[in-house]
């Protein structure tokens, strides 16, 4: 890939990154933050990536590990816990926004992903490195959690 | 207000990015173009066996020291300047240090060299540039004796700082000659013009113009001339203290006390099985203070036979140590039979490589085709070593040396680091084969039962 369709692909991705990375981190400054840092490995390692067509994971890949590198950076000043699976009641009292960010890693990368970022069932499995039918049991898991109706089709 | 009706909320919020995420990929732009300009350490080819190593460290500036330094105003930017060598710091605090303040401006450019540092065996350039037009400024120099003949030293740039106004610096280190009364600077500028590098539109088309290399946008020379009290500063031990590692038998030659570093020279046994590539070593002095590696140069090598190597470590000279003490405390040894390769550098095929060694690239840096190697790191404390011989050889037959080394930790796609695996590029400069013979550096790292304590004396 050149470095000129680099720029393209990411001016037209930039703003889902964005609200990937604050899902995950919750500030305007820290998504900015991890937003750089992932263009930044991304232009470093372009010339690499042989197949544009998955272009789009490969930068989001890069993406949720900024964000994990971030999360693990800051992990003894982080207030916010994740709950567990079985604290289904504490979920239905947090705002959605709070909720998210408190479901376990797994199935926020997923929730995030599907319905923030717009990625289909196969596109969040490759972005993810999992198999699809991982992917759907965590989205079917976290749906439930948070009370989402939303569709679970491809 | 329902779960969906919230979803639908926070959709619509996440809608509205913040003005920052325009500039991401042109502040992305400028911080990939400054790592290639600043990630090199240059030495010139008269250092054939210079072994580099870059150490990215995070030392605290605000030490006791550094919040005394800051309450003299003329003396603040040099401390921050020096603040991962513990040398120049104690260079500092000692005023051994030559104020200069000399200027030039070409075009929209000023460089001011600020104060130097200046031994018997190095000069340290601390200077600033500045710029009106231009936000990010780089650059990369070369030094000529006064009669404008190049002069066989190495130079170490440090990183680019992060604020303009920070001073810059550059490290001359010579080896086997003393540093002259006077020094030429040449130092060429590239910039990194916001206004260049502004957000492409849809319709504007997307850089029509690939950026190509950078043409520089301001070149300066300076002459710079040392006060002999400075360019006389240091001593020299002869010394025969043999001593045996990992069973190959070594002798420490020589002891070399400056300002701004320390030298201790270990020769080679002529009969060793294998030669030294690198050592994990450090001083240590009757008062158990701690001397490391410093940044940049690390040693050099004499090239002869037997070999005589020249490890650096952090100065002594301020803290009057009577006694010194080398500690060892592991070894990467180099095969000594050589192992060349040839590397076809349009298929980027080659000739079978040591075990764990790869060609990872081959790209144009800059301009100038780089070979990029993969290698596993060796030994905790020295995760970068050398892994391409200083020589390559054309396929006419001629021999060149390689100019420039640079290390930095291996990533794969994703930018996820590979751990125990480092690279190291080299650049074939002014190159026109399409085939080159490189010399393989095939190491194995070893350390001793118990740290090998020698007392220089």
């Amino acid at each position: 890939m050149t470095e000129q369709e680099f720029a393209t692909r990411t001016e037209a991705l930039k703003a889902r990154l964005y609200r990937t990375a604050y899902l995950y981190l919750g500030s305007e400054a820290y998504a900015l933050d991890a937003v750089d840092e992932a263009i930044y490995l991304g232009l470093l390692h372009h010339k690499r990536l042989r197949q544009p067509e998955h272009f789009n994971t490969w930068l989001t890949r890069i993406l949720i590990n900024a964000c994990n590198a971030e999360l693990r950076r800051r992990k003894r000043e982080l207030a916010v816990e994740e709950l567990p699976e079985t604290a289904a009641e504490t979920y239905d009292n947090l705002p959605l926004k709070e909720a998210i960010r408190r479901l376990p890693r797994d199935l926020r990368a997923v929730i995030i992903l599907r319905y923030f970022q717009g990625l289909t069932l196969a596109e969040t499995a490759e972005a993810l490195e999992i198999p699809t039918g991982t992917v759907s049991t965590r989205q079917r898991k976290a749906l439930s959690l948070l009370k989402l109706e939303l569709s679970e089709e491809a | 207000m329902d779960r969906m009706e919230e979803y639908r909320l926070l959709l619509d919020e996440l809608e509205q990015t913040p003005s920052g995420l325009e500039s991401a990929l042109p502040r992305a732009r400028a911080r990939y173009r400054r790592r290639r300009l600043s990630r090199w350490i240059a030495a010139p080819a008269g250092s054939v066996a210079a072994m580099f190593a870059v150490f990215v460290l995070l030392v605290n500036l605000v030490t006791p020291f550094a919040l005394a330094c800051s309450n003299i105003p003329i003396l603040k930017e040099l401390t921050a300047a020096v603040a991962f060598s513990p040398s120049l710091k104690a260079s500092i605090e000692h005023e051994y240090v030559q104020r200069v303040a000399q200027s030039q401006t070409d075009g929209d450019v000023t460089m001011k060299v600020e104060y130097l540092i200046v031994d018997q065996k190095q000069v340290n350039v601390f200077f600033s540039l500045s710029s009106d037009r231009y936000s990010q400024l780089d650059g990369s120099g070369d030094i000529r004796m006064a009669d404008g003949q190049q002069a066989h030293a190495s130079l170490s740039f440090s990183q680019t700082p992060s604020d303009p106004k920070e001073l810059r610096h550059i490290s001359i280190d010579f080896q086997e000659e003393d540093v002259p009364d006077t020094l030429i600077l040449d130092y060429k500028v590239w910039a990194a013009d916001d206004t260049e590098a502004a957000v492409p539109s849809e319709d504007s088309g997307l850089w029509d113009d690939p950026p190509g290399d950078p043409d520089a946008v301001a070149i300066f020379s300076f002459t710079l001339q040392f006060d002999p009290n400075f360019t006389s500063q240091g001593s020299q031990i002869t010394l025969d203290q043999p001593f045996t590692l990992d069973g190959q038998q070594l002798k420490v030659v020589g002891l070399e006390i400056y300002p701004t570093h320390v030298r201790v020279d270990i020769q080679e046994d002529e009969a060793n099985t294998v030669q030294i590539n690198s050592l994990t070593c450090w001083l240590e002095d009757d008062k158990g203070v701690r001397y490391d590696r410093p940044q940049g140069l690390i040693a050099h090598g004499d090239g002869g036979t037997p070999r005589v190597t020249s490890y650096r470590f952090e100065s002594s000279y301020f803290e009057d140590a009577q006694h010194l003490t080398l500690h060892i405390e592991g070894a990467i040894w180099q095969d000594k039979e050589e192992h060349w390769v040839t590397v076809d550098l349009t298929t980027g095929r080659t000739d079978p490589l040591p075990d764990g060694i790869t060609l990872a690239r081959i790209e144009e840096i800059d301009g100038i085709p780089t070979l990029t190697f993969r290698a596993p790191t060796l030994a905790d404390g020295m995760v970068f070593r050398q892994v391409v011989g200083p020589i390559y050889r054309a396929p006419d037959g001629s021999e060149h040396h390689f100019s420039m080394a640079s290390h930095t930790i291996a990533r794969d796609e994703d930018g996820t680091e590979l751990e125990g695996v480092f690279e190291e590029s080299v650049p074939l400069k002014d190159y026109p084969f399409d085939q080159v013979e490189l010399e393989i550096l095939d190491c194995y790292s070893a350390a001793p039962e118990s740290p090998i304590v020698l007392p220089l004396r």
